[in-house]
């Protein structure tokens, strides 16, 4: 049956079954429903461009939200790209958040428990104190560590018998970050597509071509100043280089590692910008602002010295696994203990250029 | 002459080893879902570790470990589709047990300074108790000691106080595990315990989520004000309550109560008496509405109160067993290389009478060594030394006990 809740969450299971329900081929869509072809076309260009969904969406009882999510999924299943994929989840987990705020409780738990399949419960009071909810301590794992923030830990949380209580704005967030995670986390397997017809075909170039230029764009604007600072860097900055080349969105302290960490080897702060133009909710005058703000340009004028491994090792942005090195792994680096990235770096920079200058001998 | 009396005694603990796993390795082991695990062997001759192996039974493990009779015994708490493939992407993770490890190594308790020794690497300064983290001599920053540590009974009534208070306060209350059907205890077979979770839910957690477990029953990151405590809050935390919220309150009571003056004076300033300010915040802590405040103890003092009440009341596990999904750890039914004692699986309701210098004695008959030095120990019923320089008739365990330290030779 069509719902408005369907309309609202057109990810849901809820939705999935009803479209199933009404059966549509996918190959005949361009033909039978032109128009809403090229909604989701229109709205795949707009989010490449400004990250965004239209303001206005139709959630009705007769709107065509899902059949429009249907074929933008299908859409990014065939380009197949890592950043897309992460802007389309982070537009459709955005988009829940703010449905949610005016939501009733009912509306919350149906998501919660048939699509996510968790466990939660509302209005509940202990001991003095009143929380409107209650969630199994397995399914808040299962986003809040994506959070990152010590609000998030689990030991700042009341559990109780395997429940985590919280408050309704709390609530909301997880399932807003679970959305996300569950959108990128259903691709459709590449012989579940059919053949598609050749309607298809301009609406597919036109995109691919968008997306060409857009990360043509991202290649010219050259990250790395020379390539050998770039292989000199330690695993945990890696890492999450390679989140925002896919377009990943950071945490905040992934942000602000990453920032200290490149500002403090010399990277310039263009650069720096240019590295976080993948970010789904990228603001050049925000990022910027933040970014002088770290290099001590603005605010108090202190410059702040980049992370080092314990803090990284707490907020779980260690990747001493993928060290190819072995120092991450015995924490030292030339007999010296290794307690901060800065060193990893300077180390492997020092590495490289003695094999440059045997090569240029 | 040293190398032959090491290697004399290597081959009569293979063999003492080797008389036990025939008879015995297949009743004590246990372990479920062999064909799923990935081994590994740390052989005596020639010493070196050897993982990614597999076998399909318990049948073929037990005929491996009789033939080789390796020193230390290790299996996956994870289960593989691939047990055997070289590197963990091919290995293709099916699921892991919860491992929580429980070692006295990593527990100031006050009995060590008695018992335990540590000499620096690099300089060759020595001391008593645990070793600290950076070399006390001058000029010298090393970070890696030689330690001789003893198995001590008050240490072993330690440890396992610890872990009834990990699984009553934390896995039970605030994680409602049933202790008695979702877990079970290892004793490592030297100083400590593990805790295996096989639940289904907890087998399926990433180790984010893991992090996240071990950092809750640490105390790790705990910030108190997202437990109601600020001298603002309107809705404080007191005793009776669940979860960190309870549990802070009494950490704190439990700490003004059991450190010295000097210990307390530390952390409160120096304008408050300290015997007052114990005996009047302990009184006010225990009430059910308690107002967490008192004169010239500001907000601060309050948090580094808690603090350190969290570093000394929390857990006290070894973080990354718990983090890492590939890791290897003793198998239960194997034997301690540096002890000869059994890696005994236990459930819960056997914890509580369990005693390591008993129940993972396994050894018969009597035998005649030559100890070099030894403190007083218990075996059983008996109790033995301290010995110096001395030749002696051994009951069996208590042998192999003190030729596995290396403070023994064979006559
Ligand atoms: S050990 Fe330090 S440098 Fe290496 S990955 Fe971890 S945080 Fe980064
Ligand atoms: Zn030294
Ligand atoms: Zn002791």
């Amino acid at each position: 049956m069509q719902s408005i809740f369907v309309s609202k969450f057109p990810f849901s299971k809820n939705a999935a079954e009803y479209l199933q329900n009404l059966d549509i081929d996918i190959r005949t869509l361009p033909t039978y429903f032109p128009n809403l072809f090229k909604e989701a076309f229109n709205r795949l260009l707009n989010l490449m461009e400004n990250k965004k969904l239209p303001e206005k969406i139709d959630i009705s009882l007769n709107s065509p939200e899902a059949l429009i999510y249907a074929i933008m999924r299908v859409f990014v299943e065939l380009i197949n790209e890592d950043f897309l994929r992460n802007w389309f989840a982070e537009a459709y987990s955005k988009r829940t958040e703010n449905l949610l705020h005016s939501e009733s409780p009912k509306t919350l738990i149906t998501l919660a428990s048939t699509t996510f399949d968790w466990k939660i419960y509302n209005e509940i009071q202990i001991a003095g104190r009143t929380y409107n909810w209650k969630l199994r301590f397995d399914n808040f794992l299962e986003v809040a560590p994506n959070l990152m923030a010590k609000d998030w830990k689990l030991v700042n949380q009341h559990l109780n018998k395997g429940w985590v209580l919280l408050v309704r704005e709390k609530l909301i967030r997880l399932i807003a970050e679970k959305t996300k995670l569950y959108i990128l986390n259903r691709k459709i397997p590449r012989d579940e597509i059919p053949n598609l017809p050749e309607s298809y075909t301009p609406y597919l170039n036109a995109l691919q071509s968008k997306i060409n230029s857009i990360k043509k764009n991202f290649r010219s604007q050259r990250i790395f100043s020379d390539e050998i600072n770039k292989n000199a860097y330690p695993p945990c900055i890696q890492f999450i280089l390679k989140k925002t080349e896919k377009g990943e969105n950071l945490a905040h302290p992934e942000r602000l590692f990453l920032t200290f960490f490149l500002l403090n080897i010399g990277t310039s702060i263009e650069d720096i910008l240019n590295i976080f133009k993948t970010q789904p909710d990228y603001n050049e005058e925000i990022t910027r602002y933040q970014v002088e703000f770290a290099a001590g340009k603005r605010g108090s004028g202190t410059k702040y010295t980049s992370f080092g491994c314990p803090k990284l090792i707490s907020y779980g942005l260690c990747k001493k696994e993928l060290d190819e090195m072995n120092w991450c792994i015995t924490g030292k680096v030339f007999k010296k203990v290794l307690k901060n990235p800065l060193q990893y770096y300077s180390g492997k920079i020092f590495l490289l250029s003695l094999k440059q200058e045997n090569k240029s001998k | 002459m040293v190398i032959e009396k090491s290697i004399n005694r290597q081959k009569f603990l293979a063999e003492k080893f080797r008389t036990f796993y025939v008879s015995k390795f297949k009743k004590e082991c246990n372990l479920s879902d062999i064909e799923y695990r990935e081994f590994g062997f740390f052989y005596w001759e020639p010493s070196k570790f050897v993982r990614h192996l597999r076998f399909i039974n318990i049948e073929n493990l037990a005929k491996h470990i009789i033939s080789k009779v390796p020193k230390h015994i290790y299996s996956s708490a994870a289960r593989y589709e691939v047990p055997n493939a070289p590197n963990m992407k091919l290995k293709s993770l099916i699921d892991c047990e919860l491992i929580f490890d429980l070692d006295v190594d990593h527990i100031p308790t006050p009995c060590k300074k008695d018992h335990d020794k540590w000499v620096c690497k690099q300089c060759g300064t020595t001391g008593t108790g645990m070793a600290p983290k950076t070399c006390p001599a001058k000029k010298c920053e090393s970070h890696s000691f030689e330690e001789m540590s003893w198995e001590c009974e008050k240490c072993m009534e330690i440890a396992k106080s610890e872990i009834f208070s990990i699984i009553e306060e934390f896995l039970s209350n605030d994680f409602g595990l049933n202790p008695k059907t979702d877990l079970f205890i290892v004793f490592s077979g030297r100083r400590g315990y593990h805790i295996h979770i096989e639940n289904e839910i907890y087998r399926k957690l990433d180790s984010n989520a893991r992090r996240e477990i071990v950092d809750y029953i640490m105390g790790k990151g705990l910030v108190p004000s997202y437990h109601g405590f600020s001298l603002k809050s309107g809705n404080k935390p007191n005793k009776f309550e669940t979860g960190w919220r309870g549990r802070m309150t009494r950490f704190v009571i439990k700490f003004l109560k059991e450190s010295s003056p000097n210990e307390l004076l530390k952390i409160l300033t120096r304008r408050v008496n300290i015997i007052n300010v114990k005996k009047d915040l302990v009184a006010q802590l225990n009430s059910r509405n308690p107002s967490w405040s008192y004169p010239n103890i500001g907000e601060q003092t309050w948090v580094n109160l808690i603090n350190a009440a969290i570093e000394k009341y929390g857990a006290k596990v070894d973080q990354p067993v718990t983090i890492d999904l590939h890791r290897l750890i003793r198998l239960p039914g194997s034997l301690h290389g540096k002890t000869g004692f059994l890696v005994k699986k236990m459930s819960y309701n056997e914890l509580e009478k369990f005693d390591p210098f008993s129940h993972a004695q396994v050894f018969e008959g009597s035998i005649r060594i030559h100890v070099h030095t030894a403190p007083q120990f218990r075996i059983g019923n008996e109790n033995f030394g301290p010995f110096k320089d001395q030749k002696i008739e051994l009951p069996m365990s208590a042998a192999i006990y003190l030729l596995c330290k290396g403070v023994a030779n064979l006559l």
